[in-house]
């Protein structure tokens, strides 16, 4: 928090004087942890074992011992615990969760019933469907129910009362042994329309392992006992955070949310959330939030911070980002899956997707490779895939609309279930299929995010890299993707980057354009920690032959435009759309039963989009037609935008008769217009379209600005508050401090989820494979297990095998500052990794003294800190140290480079690849597979103090 | 004072500007005219009021995936930025609880280090073996996208300037002809593999709306896909989508004084 959150630290050192309680878990004694009251020092990467038994106290004492008014009725209200979950058999006949019971279940038949699930209401005894679902939100039937409210509706929360089913077992899986095993505990259940359900509720008890008198299955004794999951004694020896500590914390968070109403809040961030089973830690710790009712209530819930994610003004950002006004839809691709494919990281995946799998799935991941997983995603429509086809979609167009003028998406679809035509994510090592151009710009890919490194640099630029990692052997490659047995190197004809500064990009670019500093142009800011916008100025003009990247892509348009006019002229291109979060798209797979194609399974869309290639700059540089037709729609809600269009011509002047956006100013001045959070009318209009889906009043929440009108005159002289808006789910009315969900549950709109409501369970067959149908503990990935690489703690001569974890450091901002030269005369001055003392003593290595970390992806050398601060078992390397600051050749590859990346690469979850199910349905950086890296391991050991550069 | 000492027209101009600068000083030069003396007393101070005078201070922030987005006041003296500081007018955050100022950091208050630094870009520049095919290329065939497609279809040129990479060897470029020769790699990739071969990557829109709206703009036009990247860098908590429905939707900072209870 001091170190990444700095500005903002004081007011959690503030609120200690007025009595808040800080409680830090950190596996080392980090910079929080002198400002908290207590220390967990939980092990990297075993968060979610100590939620998990937070959330078994919880649920305990809260839930069960004694029933908290307060929070049975938030969960009950926001969550999706009173629902009713079908029991069904596995293969050996055991029950399992099933699914969701929807009123298509009880025999309703329209598209949408799938989509309305049902619980047991206890005012009138009898199954009902409350309003506020998915099946509720695009459909006729639900206009004006889409809400929250309950009216009459008593739900309850489990099946013990007045049910006349039997208390049955039910087989839950468990992964903190080798190999996963089987919990096997009882829920009450009932009958309904011809099922066994129980509730969600119910389940969690049993998943959480928390007794009730009268059922059936092993439970633990109580919370001493470390054999059952998820007591407090259990964690301990996997976190080593006393047992105590670990009931009497969880007691404290949610007494004091009782008593205070919900103002118990967790922070979070990279250090849990970079790790491959990430969303099962977060999960974990949601629980805790959610069942104490602190989601939606200020001072309370989850505070994830990670980076300056939030653009306040979202709606016209995107308009202008993805060329809304002139043609729809962009392309947008998972980054994750690009560079997994692109820089070949597929090809060194040696394991089968099944060793991720639960023991109580149906064996559906097992013998296949994430490539393969990934090629059924995106041909099922789930997650986009660039490039899309094996041939030119200009090409497949022309032959669509030739073959079939009237209907050329029904084309596309019989040429690619007939083979006709492939994906080209089913053979990305082909030269037609690999990315040709890329430009990066405000980012530095190479010296930052670019996980697997060597990767990048051996397979994407074809260039020298230190990756010493074997390929897949035969019975390990995949059985839908092509393996072609000479791996390409050098994929792209051209990296193009814009920067300010050298960077491990740029100096892998083949073309660097100078770009101007924050002090050199106007631009518009905002974050998640602060509800304002402001601007960037210019202090002085850009110096040299700098441009503004907005001058220099306007310049490149006009050169592209002057080439395109002749070379490719005017053309049609094939648009490959997935399944949208926020559109009926999210209505395409009933129950998350997944079918491939043979089965009738989904596809993606295709959509035929005109490309007038002379004509680009033109349209880069004026708002276009189409917006005045379409309006904008952002998550869900469309909204007219026929007067600020109006306005923007007055104000920004018009060229061909549309408002101008050829200067930063003028596009500033359109992203500010056509926000909600920046324009009052927008904002005002959006909530009265959501209004007339909800029936719940919502527009009073921006009515006090409806006139207000944020330029970026105003922007400039001081950072200025915004207004609330259905682009967000909380509200500043009044003033208010922003907190999430707050207009969920003050104003009972839904969340966007199959329930309208919180999800502790998910039933998609992907989801059930991996096991994390509810909250749920995995450990951290075996390297040893995966990889071959060297168990933890094993020792050579003089080195030794340790995690290898690369946080955030208080010298720079990711790779920014950490080359400034008055930033580096705070720190050591160049590369540096963290050892504990007593790792250090092991390989008899000394503070200061360089070191070399190696494994299969490559080798960094660095000078060692040694520092009590550290836990034994991990070192850190603080994130983007850079290739440009005092780099010596590596002994393990007798060359010059190595960064922080050079030990990582990219693990792709399968799961986070499921798409076309309610709220896992596809939105750009919304959702898809992550770039995960903290489950790396590394060598260290103490090299020659004679470094040559 | 940013001079290029390099040999070129403007490093020579740059020197005798200096020099000349010298003979109108109120104080001994030295003789490379890189160090001033000036001896004693209040003379001396002349130093400190001449690196902290300014003619103007002007309003930015930076641009750097931080959470801080903190407003710093730029100041400038003769056309150069001098220094930066933290401002302190931020939207009150209302009675009774502690207000935003003062905001800034280490790394903030650092930043104008990079305006005139070494490390700074200062035109365009690229891989030299690249750009004399180009040229060679281009001569021979009078097209830019020819001369493009040229290089791309002899795998012997294109392993040989890829295998430069990130091996020094940058050049300095006209704006014209880089421009040119990244145009004619789009219309070349556009035409022989598709627009869906192009690609953008640039994240975090908040750091900077503008300059991300621009590029990404020209990307998506010509039909190229951009990149996610709050996925890519594991930022993305995947159980946001799963539970809420939502991207992530977090408390601003000045709602932690709200909390009675706080874990980290």
């Amino acid at each position: 928090m001091p170190v990444t959150r700095t500005p903002d630290a004081h007011w959690m050192a503030e609120a200690r004087y007025r009595g808040q309680k800080v409680v830090v878990v950190s596996p080392d004694y980090a910079d929080s942890v002198k400002f908290a009251d207590e220390w967990l020092p939980a092990a990297p990467g075993t968060d979610g074992a100590l939620a998990m038994a937070m959330g078994h106290v919880i649920l305990k004492e809260f839930f069960v011992d004694r029933v908290t008014p307060r929070f049975v009725d938030y969960v009950t209200r926001y969550t999706d615990l009173p629902y009713l979950v079908t029991l069904v058999p596995g293969a050996d006949g055991a029950l399992r969760p099933g699914k969701f019971l929807t009123a298509a279940d009880l025999g309703e038949t329209d598209r949408e019933a799938a989509f309305r699930p049902v619980v047991w209401d206890g005012a009138t005894n009898a199954a009902a469907v409350p309003n506020g679902s998915l099946g509720h939100r695009y459909a006729e039937a639900g206009v004006g129910r889409w809400n929250l409210d309950l009216g009459d509706l008593r739900p309850t929360l489990s099946c013990v009362e007045g049910a006349d089913g039997e208390a049955v077992e039910v087989e839950l899986p468990r992964f903190d042994t080798t190999p996963a095993g089987v919990l096997r505990r009882g829920v009450p259940t009932r009958r309904v329309a011809g099922h066994t359900v129980t509730t969600v509720h119910d389940l969690m008890l049993a998943q959480y392992g928390v007794a009730r008198a009268g059922l059936p299955g092993r439970w633990p004794s109580s919370y001493q006992d470390g054999d059952e999951p998820y007591t407090p004694a259990w964690q301990e020896p996997i976190t080593g955070v006393p047992a105590a500590a670990c009931a009497r914390i969880a007691r404290e968070f949610a007494d004091n949310a009782d008593r205070s109403g919900g103002r118990s809040m967790i922070i979070m961030g990279a250090g849990t959330n970079h790790w491959f089973h990430s969303d099962t830690i977060y999960r974990a710790m949601l629980a805790l939030t959610t069942l104490t009712g602190c989601q939606g209530v200020n001072g309370g819930g989850w505070a994830h911070y990670v980076g300056q994610e939030k653009c306040r003004p979202v709606t016209g950002w995107a308009q202008l980002a993805f060329g809304l006004d002139w043609s729809r839809p962009p392309r947008q691709m998972i980054g994750t899956a690009y560079w997994y494919l692109h820089t070949d990281q597929w090809r060194y995946d040696t394991y089968d997707a099944g060793v991720l799998a639960s023991p109580t799935g149906d064996g559906r991941f097992a013998g296949r490779h994430t490539a393969d997983l990934l090629a059924q995603s995106a041909r099922l429509g789930w997650m986009p895939s660039m490039p899309t086809f094996d041939r030119n979609p200009l090409d497949v167009a022309d032959e669509a609309l030739a073959e079939r003028p009237d209907d050329p998406a029904s084309y596309v679809d019989e040429a690619l279930r007939g083979g006709r035509l492939g994906f080209a994510g089913q053979d990305p090592d082909a030269p037609e299929n690999w990315p040709r151009v890329l430009t990066v710009w405000r980012a530095n890919l190479l010296g930052s995010s670019a996980k697997g490194n060597e990767y990048f640099l051996r397979h994407l630029l074809g260039t020298d890299a230190s990756l010493r990692a074997a390929e897949a052997a035969p019975e390990q490659r995949p059985s839908d993707v092509v393996w072609r047995d000479a791996a390409p190197e050098g994929k792209l004809d051209l990296l193009l980057s814009l920067d300010f500064r050298m960077t491990s990009t740029t100096l892998f670019s083949d073309v660097v354009l100078p770009a101007a500093t924050w002090y050199e142009k106007h631009d518009l800011s905002s974050t998640d920690m602060h509800p304002f916008v402001h601007a960037f100025t210019p202090a002085i003009a850009p110096p040299w032959q700098t441009r503004t990247d907005f001058a220099a892509f306007h310049a490149l348009a006009r050169a592209f435009s002057d080439l395109a006019a002749t070379h490719l002229g005017v053309r049609k291109d094939l648009v490959v759309v997935p399944l949208l979060h926020d559109t009926p798209d999210a209505l395409a797979t009933p129950g998350g039963v997944v079918r491939d194609w043979a089965d009738g399974g989904t596809m993606p869309k295709f959509v035929v989009v005109e490309r007038d290639y002379g004509a680009v700059a033109d349209k880069m540089a004026a708002l276009g037609p189409l917006l005045d037709r379409l309006g904008t729609t952002t998550k869900g809600v469309t909204v007219d935008v026929n007067p600020e269009i109006q306005t923007l011509a007055r104000t920004n002047g018009v060229v061909d008769g549309r408002p101008r956006l050829d200067t930063d100013v003028r596009a500033a001045e359109a992203i500010l217009a056509l926000s909600g959070t920046t324009n009052g009318r927008v904002a005002t209009a959006g909530f009265h379209f959501l209004e007339r889906r909800t029936g719940t009043a919502l527009a009073d929440l921006a009515a006090e600005h409806e006139g207000k009108r944020i330029t970026f005159a105003d922007t400039q002289s001081r950072p200025v508050p915004v207004i609330t808006s259905p682009e967000w789910s909380g509200s500043e009315t009044g003033g208010r401090r922003y907190s999430p969900f707050t207009i969920n549950t003050e104003r009972l709109k839904p969340w966007h989820t199959l329930t309208g409501r919180q999800h502790f369970f998910l039933d998609h067959d992907w989801i059930h494979e991996a096991g994390e149908a509810l909250p749920v503990f995995r450990p951290p990935l075996d390297m040893h297990a995966l990889f071959g690489e060297p168990r933890l703690g094993a020792t050579g001569e003089l080195e030794i095998t340790l995690r290898y974890l690369t946080p955030h450091s208080k010298w720079s901002i990711h790779s920014e500052y950490q080359d400034n030269l008055i930033m580096l005369t705070l720190s050591r001055g160049g590369p540096t990794i963290w050892i504990s003392e007593a790792d250090a003593a092991r390989i008899r290595v000394r503070d200061n003294e360089w070191v070399e970390a190696v494994n299969r992806n490559g080798v960094v050398v660095a000078r060692a800190v040694v520092s009590h601060k550290m836990p034994e078992g991990t070192v850190y390397m603080y994130h983007a140290q850079e290739r440009v600051v005092d780099v010596p050749k590596a002994e393990a590859s007798g060359r010059r480079g190595g960064i922080h990346n050079s030990l990582t690469r990219l693990l792709v979850k399968p799961t986070h690849l499921v798409g076309g199910y309610a709220q896992l349905s596809f939105a750009f950086n919304y959702l898809g597979p992550t770039g995960n890296q903290r489950d790396e391991v590394t060598v260290i050991r103490r090299r020659s103090q004679e470094v040559e550069y | 004072m940013a001079v290029d000492e390099r040999p070129t027209a403007t490093g020579g101009a740059g020197r005798a500007l200096l020099a000349l600068g010298g003979l109108v000083r109120r104080a001994e030069v030295s003789p490379d005219g890189r160090a001033l003396y000036q001896i004693g007393g209040r003379d001396a101070d002349t130093f400190y009021r001449d690196r902290w005078s300014y003619d103007k201070v002007v309003r930015s922030t930076h641009g750097v995936n931080c959470t801080g987005s903190c407003s710093w006041k730029v100041y400038v003296k003769d056309g150069i930025i001098t220094w930066e500081a933290q401002q302190t007018d931020y939207p009150s955050v209302g009675p009774d609880r502690p207000e935003y100022e003062p905001r800034g950091c280490p790394r903030g208050a650092a930043f104008s280090w990079y305006t005139y630094s070494p490390t700074r870009v200062r035109y365009p520049y690229a891989r030299g073996v690249l750009v004399q095919m180009y040229r060679e290329a281009k001569a021979r065939l009078g097209d830019p996208v020819a001369a493009w497609a040229d290089i791309q279809g002899d795998p012997e040129r294109r392993r040989a300037y890829q295998r430069a990479r990130g091996k020094g060897g940058l050049v300095r470029v006209a704006w014209d002809e880089a421009l040119e020769m990244v145009a004619a790699a789009h219309v070349h990739a556009i035409k022989e593999y598709g627009p869906d071969r192009v690609a953008g990557f640039s994240p975090i829109p908040a750091m900077s709306m503008v300059s991300h709206a621009a590029g990404a703009r020209f990307v998506s036009l010509i039909g190229g896909a951009m990149l996610s990247f709050y996925d890519w860098y594991a930022d993305l908590p995947v159980a946001s989508p799963q539970v809420f429905g939502d991207q992530t939707d977090v408390p601003e900072s000045g709602d932690w004084w709200d909390a009675a209870y706080l874990m980290l």
